[in-house]
């Protein structure tokens, strides 16, 4: 095959992908059966238990959504909380941006969809290392997708078929996977002071407050501390600019 | 059958925060006070959704040492920020959660 270009992109093959992701699914499978088991708790069937799996897709509102509608919040407290959690995927989305321009806005608006934090933390390292490559995003961010919606049905057949399958520690995978993802968001002390602060107001929060308002109380209070901590590391703007906050 | 529109709803809502960025940038530009803003989210949310669940479990404060979610929570903490793992964290805090749950009980 002749060189057409003069620049060098190098697509990965599909097994390069599935095997950099392969570790991750192994951290999704407890989460995933967790998930599955605590939505029979709430009473959902398992077309419901599936169907948000495939088209909400994102681990830790589904988690919340379903102790939500175990509790027998409103609808609309659940949608809320689920746009609090996902709110992180602003920032994903916004330096993913600049590296998904070339591709047509459908890709886009796909990628777009499948976008979860293990494929971002994948794909963006990948992207770092050697410039975008659509077909690497694709077959890391599907696999995380049929891996999750294989081991939500998964759990929701455990979850009704075994007595008590959440003794196994299964609803713990949701905060440890949290707290291995938050090990990876905390590089500066203004995100440290943030993490602190915000995991002890949701403490306070949690036992004060109405329903999941704790959350945004909690995020509201990171926030403003880790914005009153001045920090010296600089960070990459989506147009490139280095600046230092 | 409102389980479904809820599901719909979320789906929806999500699918926005994950398009709203790529959909924008190029012709919206941020400053670095929204980036810096921005950049604090992640950090705040997540340890707001793994502190109760450690040192609340089953709803009330337990800083006891029979809770076996917080106990095996610090270890899983303290790799989690040595090594920057996310799988290493899990398998380790779920292991340790096993131990510990079988030994107290």
């Amino acid at each position: 095959m002749a060189m057409s270009s003069c620049v060098r992109v190098r697509h990965a093959s599909a097994g390069e992908a599935l095997r950099d992701t392969l570790p991750l699914l192994i951290g999704l499978i407890p989460f995933g059966l967790a998930y599955g088991v605590s939505s029979t708790g709430a009473g959902l069937s398992l077309f419901e238990t599936w169907l948000m799996s495939a088209i909400v897709f994102a681990g830790s509102s589904q988690f919340a959504a379903v102790q939500l509608l175990a509790a027998g919040a409103a609808p609309g407290l659940i949608v809320m909380s689920a746009l609090l959690i996902n709110l992180r995927h602003l920032l994903m989305g916004a330096s993913l941006a600049p590296y998904l321009n070339g591709l047509h806005p459908r890709g886009r608006a796909g990628l777009a969809f499948f976008l979860t934090d293990e494929a971002y933390s994948l794909t963006m390292a990948r992207f770092l290392r050697s410039g975008p490559d659509y077909r690497y995003q694709a077959w890391a961010s599907l696999s995380i997708y049929f891996g999750w919606m294989a081991t939500s049905v998964s759990g929701w057949i455990l979850g009704r078929s075994l007595p008590d399958p959440m003794s196994w520690g299964l609803d713990f995978a949701m905060p440890l996977t949290f707290l291995g993802i938050l090990a990876s968001q905390v590089t500066d002390r203004a995100s440290a002071a943030a993490a602190v602060t915000g995991g002890l107001a949701a403490v306070v929060g949690f036992f004060w407050l109405p329903g999941q308002l704790y959350l945004v109380a909690a995020a509201a209070v990171g926030v403003a501390c880790g914005l009153a901590i001045p920090t010296e590391r600089p960070c990459v703007e989506p147009d490139g600019r280095e600046v230092t906050s | 059958m409102s389980a479904i529109w809820t599901i719909i709803g979320m789906a929806a809502v999500t699918f926005a925060t994950r398009y709203l960025m790529i959909l924008a940038l190029g012709s919206l530009r941020l400053g670095p006070g929204t980036t810096r803003w921005m950049r604090l989210v992640p950090p705040s949310i997540l340890s707001a959704l793994v502190f109760p669940a450690l040192v609340a479990p089953a709803g009330s404060l337990d800083l006891s040492l029979t809770n076996v979610y917080l106990l095996a929570g610090v270890v899983a903490g303290l790799i989690a920020f040595w090594r920057k793992n996310v799988l290493l964290t899990v398998t380790a805090g779920l292991a340790c959660f096993l131990i510990l749950n079988t030994q107290l009980k």
